[in-house]
């Protein structure tokens, strides 16, 4: 029958208008309030349609909300670059050193990282806030017990930067640790042992069996992450809310900023479209070396 | 030689053991840091050092309630992310079947149905908020529930499909040479295996709808704020309130724990949208 034939492409209909209207349809929507000129504080200046301007100015430096795009690129990618690499790396060592002796209480270790990663991130951001407090906060505490300098943790410059770090990796290791355990426990036993047996050392093993064997694994998490950290803005808000001045207004913090603090609806139209640009980018770059493997 | 081997599995043994420890301590403290702020008296909390020895109050609770009206927000919450979950599971299955029975569209479809996940809110924020305005539905539940579809929908969809997809093709043919329809085959075989798959991904949403911020914020005033908004809002008093936001996320942490316990042999399923499996 015609009708049975077509029913399985009606049954995603109803998902996909969903997605088209709510998703794609702001996108364009989006894409031509980038051309134009239009502030909702100062309705009397009008839609105007001004072409590229906006997106000259962001590529060209010029400064928005006291820094210009390419510097706030550049904060993204460090915050983002330094937190990816660290979760991955910690996360690695932990599911190493976690999946050579399988213990029993693991479990109780297992409920507990998980709960940051669930956990609304603005809790996260709050519950740190309140930690990194410089003269009553508990992380100064127990620096000062132990004799280390007790820095002003999210009002200097640098600091403020290792305090967002700090966070996210708390937050997120725990998402590469148990992905990269669960990828090395379903490496056949086997294989290790033939190699023990062979006289592989621990090393040599890692290298030519675990490591192969968790190439999948490590791409998801540098996919799923690396898009996260540069998309999402939580964390910033909360901590440091960009601050102190602009050293922590990564991209998507200063686009929300331009859009809901300041109205100016084009210009953070252009600057959000511009960052699609760039996680899409992020995403060809990743997928293709995905595929040469 | 013997010896040092011993010696060697002992050290890691010890060194795993610490680590382990380690581990415990700096996912625990945080929490048990906010538990006791949450029921410290509020001169103590900006005590240097830090006071551990006080008559407990439940003060903090009280003033969530009697200043910062939080359970209204959870009230919010809970309903925005109720009817998220329920629409996402109801369009999700089905769709999901479609997918992982019919392959139709290809590779194509479903990544550019997972692709949408990954959208950046701030994006598509502000057409939102236009296209709400002018729908006269800016601060209603409505439409914080319809923005949270856009993630959780391909959510739902990506990890239902892998889910029916493992259940064997032989069930809907047997059903479907009973006179079954796809929707019938749906509702009366699928779902029943089914159940614990869908409840998983349906405390997935809940949670991920839950934890929502950056369109809650921009879209959501007095009427409908959301827990993670009533956050925020902590910070811009002249002075924070430590203890009423230690309080309030004690309240968030208790029923979270209990959903960790429930999806944990999941979670790892979950969080990487189905692709690896434990």
């Amino acid at each position: 029958v015609k009708s049975q034939k077509y029913l399985p492409w009606f049954m995603v209909v109803p998902a996909v208008a969903i997605l088209l209207v709510l998703g794609i349809y702001p996108l364009i929507y989006s894409f031509r309030l980038s051309l134009h000129s239009y502030s909702l504080l100062d309705p009397s200046r009008g839609i105007n349609y001004v072409g590229l301007e906006n997106f000259r100015n962001l590529l060209v430096g010029k400064q928005v909300l006291g820094i210009n795009f390419s510097e706030s690129l550049w904060i993204t990618l460090i915050f983002g670059g330094t937190c990816l690499i660290l979760e991955v790396v910690l996360g690695l060592g932990g599911a190493v050193m976690f999946s050579r002796k399988p213990l029993r209480s693991i479990q109780f270790l297992r409920i507990t990282i998980m709960i940051p990663m669930l956990l609304a991130p603005v809790v996260v951001g709050n519950i740190w806030r309140y930690m990194y407090q410089s003269s009553f906060g508990l992380i100064n505490f127990l620096l000062g017990i132990v004799n280390l300098p007790t820095p002003e943790w999210l009002s200097n410059p640098f600091w403020s930067m290792i305090s967002l770090i700090i966070a996210d990796i708390w937050e997120w290791t725990p998402f590469s640790f148990l992905v990269l355990l669960a990828a090395i426990l379903s490496i056949p036993v086997g294989q290790l042992e033939a190699a023990s047996v062979d006289g592989a050392t621990g090393y040599q093993q890692f290298l030519y069996i675990t490591l192969p064997g968790i190439t999948g694994a490590l791409l998801i998490i540098v996919l799923i992450r690396g898009i996260e950290l540069i998309r999402i803005m939580d964390l910033v808000y909360i901590l440091t809310y960009g601050g102190p001045g602009v050293k922590t207004a990564i991209l998507p913090f200063n686009a929300y900023m331009l859009g809901f603090k300041y109205f100016e609806i084009g210009k953070a139209a252009a600057y959000a479209y511009l960052m699609v640009v760039l996680i899409n980018v992020f995403i060809v770059f990743f997928v293709r070396t995905l595929r040469e493997r | 030689m013997r010896y040092k081997k011993f010696s060697k599995t002992k050290v890691v043994k010890v060194t795993i053991f610490m680590g382990y420890f380690l581990l415990v301590i700096i996912y625990l403290l945080p929490f048990i840091w906010t538990a006791i702020t949450s029921v410290k008296p509020t001169p103590l909390i900006f005590a240097s050092p830090p006071v551990f020895k006080f008559q407990p109050t439940i003060n903090h609770y009280v003033r969530l309630y009697t200043v910062w009206d939080f359970f209204s927000k959870v009230w919010n919450s809970l309903i925005v992310s109720a009817g998220t979950t329920a629409i996402c599971i109801g369009v999700g299955s089905i769709a999901a079947f479609s997918l992982a029975r019919y392959r139709i569209g290809k590779d194509f479809l479903p990544i550019w149905i997972l692709s949408n996940r990954f959208l950046p809110p701030v994006a598509i924020v502000l057409p939102l908020f236009l296209m709400f305005k002018f729908a006269n539905l800016l601060d209603t539940h409505i439409a914080l529930i319809l923005t949270n579809l856009i993630a959780n929908v391909p959510f739902s969809i990506w990890i239902l499909r892998g889910f029916f997809a493992e259940i064997p093709h032989e069930l809907d043919d047997a059903a479907k040479v009973d006179g079954c329809g796809e929707f019938m085959t749906l509702w009366k075989v699928i779902f029943p295996i089914a159940k614990p798959a869908i409840a998983v991904t349906a405390i997935f949403i809940f949670l991920f709808s839950w934890n929502e911020f950056l369109i809650p914020l921009a879209l959501s005033g007095t009427k409908s704020m959301l827990v993670p908004v009533a956050f925020a809002a902590f910070r811009q008093k002249a002075r924070f309130d430590w203890g009423a936001m230690c309080a309030a996320a004690v309240i968030c942490l208790i029923p979270l724990g209990l959903m960790v316990m429930s999806l944990q042999k999941h979670i790892i399923r979950g969080m990487t949208l189905g692709a690896v499996k434990e």
